[in-house]
């Protein structure tokens, strides 16, 4: 009977998840490309993966990859944990309403928010621009998108805008779930404001804390919207992403084996990254039993 | 060491007096104890001491310091919850430590307290251990280590020996009055459990409905009750309590199916008293049950018998009213079966039904 249950969650998973991945890493091995023959396509072992390795483009956008995530994952830690600690520490009826203000970045589909942002930082229309003419900072407004550090940034400005809500939400969950009590206990043991969040909040959420960076680092690693919308992968190939470049190679060159490849290399990165971290993270879990 | 004082300490919440005009002194060195039924103010008052609640108007002063508007961390206080409220990540030294610790105390002095502390409470062996490893009677020992470790003004606890077990709780009760009396630090404690109250406490103090009903020691409280609330709150089982009809012509208290001629004690006190209905109270163990009619008895009927070992408890019926006694644990009894209560003049205390004040209160 249970089994019966099961099938359908089961069904759905191979369709979606566990057919593409094996097709995929089947893919991976064989050159294939728009006027290949399919049906014969040649095998070539590891040549996909070597030419990946080898091209100075995946290099490019593992490194963008890797700066992105380090950067993304640390500033909105930051700016999360300050929106929750602020969003706790205000009257319980004002929380509702704050929290669902929280809630609105991450609400707006990726792709939305990535065109949003797209304009704000435009180079003739965007607001960002104007008020930096504004203040006489500057003479013309700067390149926010085609300057390859600027673009770089400007990526993690709008990413940071839309994910840090949702570690706020999940940061202040963890907060709330600390009994009140233990909050009461440390104040009439005479512990001040910086020493109590030093010695027992930040203790208490670092489990939350943990797992809120793994499930965003991963998320992050695989970053695609922000790149493919902001600016397309450009100027050149400056903000391509891993994720971008296996789009490209499947969708715009038709590459399907070199975009396999790429495909691959994510899924091996991904899963390495959580096996590493989980495993690291499960003794600072255990206090929570 | 210091003496508590509270003066005039209201606390309003929307709708809600959770304190109102509480005024009341907790002796230096002594053990009070707050008690009364959930939702009297008990807590909310305890609570207002280690100032985690401001209360809406009045002072609170430990020693000649007015601490109303100072923060908790600043009260010098330390407090022990029901929860116990350990920190989870810590152990049970660096539990312990935690106040030394918040208030700057050199390490190696840190490290000769705790261990003292922990000595004391004979947890010594258990100083690596995290509290998710501990019993709910180590816990206790935990919470209470870390509130002496800093040698505070004044013990704030909170129903602290509610999440034990009965056999446990008794041991602990124990426990604590002694530790207590040996380090002689002024401790306010918060119970709704009556027994707890009258076996711990130096002086007592009864709330109901967020007001003060009675302060006094004991067995003062036991004794002398100024209102139905406390007389029904202190004793286990509690107070019975009669409708009566006093009759001046009569001399005597009516009730159903029984007259009581009043002696010359209660005759005094009810001198310029019109007739009208009284409530009459008398504790079981002060009522005496026969199988014989004898002058001056009240008439009632065996309801149900509980045999407790020591002593049987009664629960007799007076027309629709039903009384409890106590009989001897050999008194061979029926269900349905008459018998005869005498209850002793001394014993009797009569309150009006408005006001609800022992008539034999003075303030």
């Amino acid at each position: 009977m249970a089994v019966l249950f099961i099938i359908p969650a089961l069904i759905f998973v191979t369709l979606f998840m566990y057919y593409p991945i094996v097709q995929t890493f089947i893919y991976s091995f064989f050159s294939l490309h728009r006027t290949a023959d399919w049906l014969n396509a040649q095998f070539v072992g590891l040549q996909n993966y070597i030419a990946v390795m080898k091209s100075e483009a995946f290099r490019g956008a593992f490194g963008f990859t890797l700066y992105y995530t380090v950067m993304t994952v640390a500033f909105e830690l930051a700016i999360g944990l300050g929106m929750a600690i602020a969003t706790f520490s205000v009257h319980p009826r004002l929380r509702g309403i704050l929290r669902a203000v929280l809630v609105v970045p991450w609400a707006i589909p990726p792709i939305v928010s990535a065109m949003l942002w797209r304009w704000l930082f435009h180079a003739d229309a965007g607001i960002f621009g104007y008020l930096l003419m504004a203040t006489g900072l500057v003479s013309r407004p700067p390149a926010f998108l085609t300057d390859p550090t600027l673009a770089v940034h400007s990526i993690i400005v709008a990413s940071v805008w839309k994910n840090a809500s949702m570690m706020g939400i999940l940061l202040l969950a963890g907060l709330a779930s600390i009994p009140q009590d233990i909050y009461d206990a440390a104040k009439v043991d005479g512990a001040r404001t910086w020493f109590r969040f030093r010695r027992v909040t930040l203790p208490l959420l670092l489990p939350t804390i943990l797992v809120t960076v793994l499930f965003r680092s991963l998320w992050a690693l695989r970053m695609f919207e922000e790149s493919y919308g902001l600016t397309g992968g450009g100027p050149g190939t400056t903000t391509d992403t891993l994720s971008t470049f296996a789009y490209k190679y499947f969708f715009t060159y038709a590459r399907f084996g070199v975009g396999s490849a790429y495909a691959m290399v994510i899924f091996l990165m991904v899963v390495m990254v959580a096996i590493v971290y989980v495993n690291r993270v499960k003794g600072n879990l255990r206090f929570k039993e | 060491m210091s003496e508590v004082y509270v003066e005039e300490v209201c606390k309003q919440y929307r709708e809600v007096q959770a304190l109102d005009n509480i005024t009341c002194t907790f002796e230096d060195g002594q053990l009070t104890v707050l008690v009364g039924p959930s939702g009297c103010g008990k807590t909310t008052l305890l609570r207002t001491i280690a100032g985690l609640i401001e209360p809406t108007s009045g002072a609170i002063y430990i020693g000649k310091r007015r601490v109303d508007g100072v923060p908790p961390w600043e009260r010098n206080i330390a407090m022990v919850f029901q929860s116990y409220a350990l920190y989870p990540h810590m152990t049970v030294f660096k539990n312990i430590a935690f106040p030394l610790e918040a208030t700057r105390t050199p390490k190696d002095e840190i490290k000769r307290r705790v261990v003292e502390t922990a000595r004391i409470l004979q947890i010594e062996n258990l100083l690596d251990r995290k509290p998710r490893e501990l019993s709910g009677g180590q816990m206790q020992r935990v919470a209470l280590g870390r509130a002496i470790v800093r040698k505070p003004e004044v013990f704030l606890m909170d129903e602290p020996l509610s999440n034990l077990d009965a056999k446990l709780r008794v041991v602990m009760r124990a426990e604590l009055k002694h530790l207590q009396t040996q380090l002689g630090v002024t401790t306010i404690y918060v119970t709704h459990d009556q027994a707890e109250a009258m076996t711990l406490a130096d002086k007592l103090i009864v709330m109901n409905a967020g007001r003060i009903q009675q302060i006094g020691r004991p067995e003062e409280l036991y004794r002398h009750p100024r209102n139905i609330f406390v007389a029904g709150f202190i004793g286990s089982p509690p107070m019975n309590f009669i409708e009566v009809q006093y009759d001046p012509t009569a001399r005597a208290l009516v009730g159903t199916g029984f007259q009581y001629p009043l002696g010359p004690r209660w005759l005094d006190l009810l001198r310029n008293r019109p007739a009208g209905t009284l409530i009459l109270g008398i504790r079981p163990e002060s009522i005496q049950v026969s199988n014989t009619p004898s002058p001056g008895v009240v008439p009632a009927s065996v309801y149900v018998m509980e045999q407790l070992g020591r002593e049987i408890l009664l629960d007799v019926k007076i027309g629709p009213q039903t009384l409890r006694a106590f009989v001897p644990a050999d008194t061979r009894l029926q269900m349905g079966q008459d018998v005869w209560l005498q209850f002793h003049e001394d014993a009797l205390y009569l309150f009006d039904p408005e006001t609800e004040v022992s008539l034999s209160w003075k303030e």
